[in-house]
């Protein structure tokens, strides 16, 4: 888990979002700590795809010809899920998994970003209809997340713990929401 | 998921939601059931 070379996965960088297929390893993004990492995967056409978002939504003044849509939920879950289809994925198929979204920065500085990156997936998500199988989200802890683009395995590293989040053919495992 | 879900409640829109909620869960539309009252849910 811990030496991912650039020959043996894909790094998604902050307000980034990469797809692939089966050939290209894994997807693995890091530092996700008020930010929400959301992994999509198709198991019959064995593609996928990881976003990492930093902010709900743009700023209302914000020009939409010069936001990165991969910084916000609003913008950057429909363009993954979008990406996929185009890619050969199907929405109905999609196995969604989601980390991040903590609470890192206390009091004042704490804009409770970590809360409103999870209420917005949720919204998001339940505006097009997907649900998701797993997530890791909330407390005070920064992830990483690994998305295995063959298995469609999900993997979450943190201070607290390693290891597996979700795989294909698992029960749904969607936790409580963490305070 | 091979559930039979019933839904019971007055509100139609509430009875929307929480079909909304299991189906994106997973439930099969034609097992998924409503009821306004306790006596439609008894005869469903």
């Amino acid at each position: 888990m811990t030496d991912i070379g650039a020959n043996q996965g894909l790094v998604v960088g902050v307000a980034d979002m990469a797809i692939g297929s089966a050939a290209k390893g894994r997807l693995v993004t890091y530092a996700l700590g008020s930010c929400i990492g959301l992994s999509a995967f198709d198991p019959v056409a064995k593609v996928g795809g990881l976003l990492h978002y930093m902010l709900p939504q743009p700023a209302e003044q914000a020009d939409p010809k010069t936001l990165k849509p991969y910084m916000y939920a609003t913008t950057g879950i429909p363009l993954l899920v979008r990406k996929l289809v185009e890619a050969g994925a199907r929405q109905d198929r999609l196995l969604l998994a989601a980390a991040g979204g903590a609470e890192i920065l206390e009091g004042a500085a704490n804009m409770a970003i970590g809360k409103r990156n999870r209420t917005m997936l949720r919204k998001v998500l339940w505006k097009m209809n997907i649900a998701l199988v797993a997530e890791d989200t909330g407390g005070s802890v920064a992830r990483t997340m690994t998305l295995d683009l063959d298995k469609g395995d999900v993997h979450i590293r943190s201070r607290d713990k390693e290891g597996l989040l979700w795989a294909p053919g698992m029960k749904v495992t969607v936790a409580k929401e963490q305070p | 998921m091979n559930y039979r879900i019933l839904i019971v409640d007055d509100s139609p829109l509430l009875r929307a939601t929480a079909r909304r909620a299991v189906l994106q869960a997973g439930a099969a539309p034609e097992r998924v059931r409503e009821a306004q009252n306790g006596k439609e849910a008894l005869a469903a």
